[in-house]
């Protein structure tokens, strides 16, 4: 299923518009000063990505509370595509983007599990950044406590080794599923949405 | 005779572990309204996150609280059974409990968002252990009809875990 989107017309029809203004000077026609940048002529913006719209990815990258630390980033991918609202493609399958480790825990004795919580940052095309948010990703492991409360009463000291039993680690295997919403307004031409796919290239 | 004990020991311990599930999950997304004991759980303040630490009821260290803190702040005071909604600025924020052993949690909070954060009393050396963990939505939302807003300072049950003694 792909996502439908709305694209952001307003927005960028206001960009457009203002440029198109230049075109129609009240006096004498006057031969431009300089030549506008190629990206200011080259492509109507009247075509991207809104603030808010969903984006399943997948975690490109085994992640473990056992070796993750605060701050390591990570592989994502786009698994949907983003479309228009008339079905043209603006980020395709695949896109890649990155993540980061907001916070990690290794599972401790006294069967404390391990902890993860992961965030969304951004998908990659060409030299266009696409925010990604609200990604919420996170849990822990097996929580052991319990199990070995319970052999410490029935046991007594006998099963103090006990104590020194970790909780599980929180195991996220690559190819995990997950959702986020893209968190700005992007311009996407078609050249960017070329640039998705595949391996970040910077532009020629 | 102590080959037998420790054999009985395990089948226990690996009992128990049975019934504790590993949750390593994608945090679900927003659903129909969480009512409590105390009312139904509200959105975030415009241009804020929210923060809902829970503690459920149970027989592990029911007598001690969680309380939570962020820098020199303390946010909450959890008895079992209870939870507390805190507002917070966009922004990543570092919650923690103290006592035997400090536990803490980072979270990244972003506006409009409601995060869910577990507290329970683990096993400690002398005493329980209070440790935040991350939560999510559908954990809360079974756990809810079970749990009443702290109350602060006034709560009545919150002055018992002070008389019986705390976890942080």
């Amino acid at each position: 299923m792909k996502i439908a989107i709305t694209m952001c017309a307003t927005a960028f029809a206001v960009a457009a518009t203002g440029a198109g203004a230049q075109d129609t000077p009240a006096g004498p026609v006057v031969p431009a000063l300089a030549p506008a940048p190629p990206s200011m002529t080259a492509v109507p913006l009247a075509r991207g990505v809104v603030m808010n719209t969903p984006v399943i990815l997948a975690i490109d990258a085994p992640l473990t509370s056992k070796t993750s630390k605060i701050g390591d980033t990570f592989p994502i991918r786009l698994i949907e595509a983003v479309t228009s609202s008339t079905g043209e493609v603006l980020i395709p399958i695949g896109a890649r983007g990155q993540g980061e480790v907001i916070h990690a825990a290794k599972a401790r004795a006294l069967g404390k599990p391990g902890e993860m919580i992961l965030a969304a940052r951004y998908l990659q095309c060409g030299d266009t950044r696409i925010p990604l948010g609200h990604f919420k990703f996170g849990g822990r492991g097996d929580d052991h406590s319990t199990a070995i409360m319970a052999g410490m009463v029935a046991g007594g000291l006998v099963a103090a080794p006990l104590m020194f039993l970790s909780g599980g680690e929180m195991m996220v295997p690559a190819g995990t599923s997950a959702n986020a919403k893209i968190t700005a307004d992007v311009a996407m031409t078609p050249e960017v949405t070329a640039s998705c796919a595949g391996d970040v290239k910077p532009k020629e | 005779m102590g080959e037998h004990m420790n054999r009985k020991i395990l089948a226990i311990a690996l009992a128990a572990s049975a019934l504790t599930i590993g949750t390593s999950v994608a945090i679900a997304a927003d659903g129909p309204p969480i009512t409590t004991k105390s009312g139904t759980l509200g959105a975030p303040a415009s241009g804020m996150g929210q923060i809902v630490f829970f503690r459920p009821g149970s027989i592990m260290g029911a007598a001690l609280g969680c309380t939570v803190h962020e820098d020199d702040k303390e946010l909450a005071r959890l008895g079992s059974g209870k939870y507390y909604v805190v507002s917070a600025t966009p922004g990543k924020h570092l919650y923690f409990t103290k006592g035997e052993a400090t536990d803490k949690l980072n979270l990244e909070v972003e506006a409009d968002e409601t995060y869910f954060v577990k507290c329970n009393i683990g096993m400690g050396i002398a005493a329980g252990r209070a440790n935040l963990s991350p939560s999510d939505r559908d954990t809360f939302a079974k756990k809810a009809k079970g749990l009443t807003m702290w109350a602060g300072a006034k709560d009545k049950d919150d002055k018992k875990d002070d008389k019986k003694g705390d976890a942080k």
